[in-house]
């Protein structure tokens, strides 16, 4: 299972810049509270939720979640990809993920549009307006991630990182996995269950 | 002092604590007045005497971050300031724009002092901590710009670190958005909506960045801990600043008439606000824990201690205790955002320019630090004006829990002023608490004229 | 990393994904419905953490957290979830 060279004693620290982990935190702490916020505002409006849940776009939803999925793996395989010094390819895969990123905001693109221009808005009623921020300030740390991505791909094609050190990359990796990690809780939630 | 144009940092210094001193001052005239209503009364009346009081807090807050930023960003950007000479030029402007501007508040009717400004071609007056007239107002943009021009052309001319880039990125912020107090809408929902973008941006925003900065600064000066480990904690900070503090706004938006779900998002995000603060204090101890050197001036460090306990304290908890809206419907307005507004500005703001100030003035005055005697006075300033605004906190957090009760929560609510009668004993107790701070700020002052063996390096 | 564990577990998200989203489309509701859907969620999650980010080979205490954050997360949308059927 473990294909690493150094040995089964497990790291101290997880893989990337510790700060860029402190920040994970905080969003993942912030989204709990979201998340928490729009679940407990749906218990006490239980009709509300249920009707207007049905209105929502859930094959948007699942697309943005393989898009996410894919711009993951496609971070995952361009660290393991640099690890054994293939720079070209790890650059190549950092491309894939920016593009799954870009992806997702299309689709986001053409779910809001089409809200909007049905009248839908972030006052039009409670589910509206969690749907609308919960989705929306979701989107724009996937816009971050995205620039993170940018950052980093740029400097691995120009041979800014190797098996030896990648760390940077690491460390955009790793805020891009929770993007996608707080999507999927996201996408069950506000989309699918009832 | 490193590089000679490090010198025009005293000016700013000296004006500071000049009008600390008139801030407390005026304070003290308000804490009185709370308990004898015509105290002073028609010359000085409650009004102005708030407005002198507010805004000699906010001037001098800011001339320390100016002396603060001419003090280090020659040091930081290994290069002399680009214009020593603009600096003092903008010093005496500022000085005697603000000085003006008080003159205008205690000397003439606030309407005829909007009438004689012109506020009309422009109408900037008339709203909390932006009283002053649209001339000073304007005056205070071209000072800034100034001084935004000559300390990022000396970035820009030398070394750039984090310490000074997150420095500059607070004092591009602090001017930028104190346009916004430019801006006042008709709609009274609006007007307010957008005050804010000055007030809260400013102390639960862009000042943090100044902040973690300056303390970055002593920090390294003091601790010789690596430049690399305090600028890492310092990127932390300012992002944890910047991620909950600017949709942290939203505990400003819960009850002006704007849409509900500011209550959602103000309450989330406000309630991670006291995260930097923490980390701040933890990044300070630290440091200081780490240290790689015995400084001197250990009353410097002191004060980068307190600073980190007591804006944690004061902005970070008490900021957390009435954050909340379901909390803040009951406390909106009352004593309680008075105990937590002065632990905070003292905890961060004052705290953080006496810290650097208690750091840069023996050096500027050519020793590393004062004697042990000056010290030691130093430090009994400390305690006094830190153990006083404790009470002070204390004091108005007992006031206000009591008119929360009396006035809102209770079976039978009192009338306000009924209300305050009932919380008088503790006004009384702030005041006298009050002086003692007075006395602590006069013994700080004290400090910087006692002889003694001066330290060296 | 083994990049063939990271492709099984890329369509094995994917898979995963689309069950999620067809609970949805067939109409299925209820505490059971949900309960699935949020297994889903927990197993996606754990896969995404231990071997995307990585954290399996790191200290207990990080994995810990953020695998926390994942089960407190759905536990709360869970009870949520439940209070709501009563």
């Amino acid at each position: 299972m473990n294909a690493q060279h150094r040995g089964h004693a497990p790291r101290p620290y997880p893989p990337g810049d510790l700060a860029i982990w402190v920040f994970i935190l905080a969003e993942l702490a912030a989204f709990f509270a979201l998340f928490a916020a729009y679940a407990f505002t749906r218990l006490r409006h239980l009709e509300l939720f249920n009707e207007m849940q049905k209105t929502l776009d859930s094959t948007a939803g699942m697309i943005n979640t393989l898009l996410l999925i894919s711009g993951s793996w496609g971070v995952a395989r361009a660290v393991a990809a640099v690890k054994a010094n293939h720079v070209r390819a790890s650059a190549n895969w950092l491309l894939m993920a920016i593009g799954s990123g870009v992806g997702f905001l299309i689709v986001k693109y053409f779910e809001y549009g089409a809200k909007f221009s049905a009248g839908v808005g972030l006052d039009t009623n409670l589910f509206y307006t969690f749907y609308i921020s919960l989705t929306m300030f979701h989107a724009l740390h996937v816009v971050l991630g995205m620039v993170i991505l940018l950052f980093v791909w740029n400097k691995t094609r120009r041979g800014g990182y190797s098996a030896h050190d990648h760390h940077g990359m690491e460390t955009g990796a790793s805020y891009w996995h929770m993007v996608d990690l707080v999507w999927i809780v996201l996408f069950p939630l506000v989309y699918v269950m009832r | 002092m490193q590089y000679k144009s490090q010198a025009v940092a005293k000016p700013y210094f000296v004006a500071a604590i000049a009008l600390f001193v008139a801030q407390i001052l005026f304070g003290l005239i308000m804490g009185l007045q709370y308990v004898w209503g015509d105290f002073l009364f028609p010359y000085i009346p409650f009004n102005v005497a708030r407005m002198v009081h507010t805004n000699a807090l906010i001037v001098w807050l800011l001339m320390g971050f100016m002396g603060a930023t001419y003090y280090l960003i020659p040091e930081e950007a290994e290069t002399e300031l680009v214009s020593p000479k603009l600096a003092l030029a903008m010093f005496w402007i500022f000085l005697v724009a603000a000085g003006l501007t008080v003159v205008g508040y205690l000397t003439v009717p606030y309407a005829r002092l909007a009438a004689m400004t012109g506020n009309d071609l422009l109408p900037t007056m008339g709203r909390e901590f932006l009283e002053q007239p649209t001339i000073t107002k304007l005056g205070i943009v071209v000072v800034a710009l100034a001084f935004l021009f000559n300390v990022t052309l000396t970035v820009l001319k030398g070394r750039k670190t984090a310490i000074n880039t997150v420095l500059l990125i607070g004092l591009w912020g602090l001017a930028v958005l104190f346009l916004f107090s430019f801006v006042n809408p008709h709609n009274v929902v609006r007007d307010k909506f957008y005050w804010w973008w000055v007030v809260h941006l400013w102390v639960e925003g862009v000042w943090e960045l100044v902040l973690g900065s300056i303390l970055a600064f002593v920090l390294i000066k003091v601790t010789g801990v690596d430049r690399e480990v305090i600028e890492k904690w310092l990127y932390v900070i300012i992002t944890l600043t910047l991620v909950t503090g600017i949709l942290g706004t939203g505990h400003h938006y819960y009850w002006i008439g704007t849409p509900e779900y500011w209550q959602l998002i103000g309450s989330i995000f406000s309630a991670l606000e006291p995260i930097p603060f923490f980390a701040m204090t933890l990044f300070a101890f630290n440091m200081v824990n780490k240290r790689r050197r015995e400084h001197p001036n250990k009353a410097a460090t002191l004060w980068v201690l307190g600073t980190g306990v007591m804006a944690f304290l004061g902005a970070g908890v008490w900021g957390f205790l009435h954050t909340l809206s379901p909390v803040n419907y009951y406390t909106h307005g009352t004593q309680i955002t008075a105990a937590h507004g002065h632990m905070a500005f003292y905890g961060a703001y004052v705290m953080v320019n006496l810290a650097l100030i208690s750091y840069a003035m023996p050096i500027l005055r050519g020793r590393a630090a004062n004697s042990n005697k000056s010290q030691v006075a130093e430090m009994w300033g400390f305690w006094l004006m830190t153990v006083s605004i404790v009470f002070i906190t204390l004091f108005l957090t007992a006031a206000g829990i009591l008119q929360v009760w009396l006035q809102r929560v209770s079976d039978n609510p009192l009338p306000f002023m009924v209300a305050q009668e009932q919380v008088s004993l503790f006004y009384w107790m702030r005041e006298w608490t009050g002086v003692i701070f007075l006395i602590g700020l006069l013994v700080y002052i004290w400090s910087f004229f006692i002889p003694g063996e001066e330290k060296a390096a | 990393m083994n990049t063939h564990l990271l492709n099984m577990l890329w369509v094995a998200l994917l898979v995963a994904t689309v069950l999620t989203w067809l609970i949805g489309k067939t109409g299925y509701t209820g505490p059971l419905a949900v309960s699935a859907i949020l297994v889903i969620a927990a197993i996606k999650g754990w896969m995404i953490i231990q071997d995307f980010m990585g954290l399996r080979r790191v200290r207990l205490l990080w994995r810990g957290i953020v695998v926390g954050w994942l089960l407190v997360t759905l536990a709360v949308i869970l009870i949520a979830y439940w209070l709501g059927l009563k």
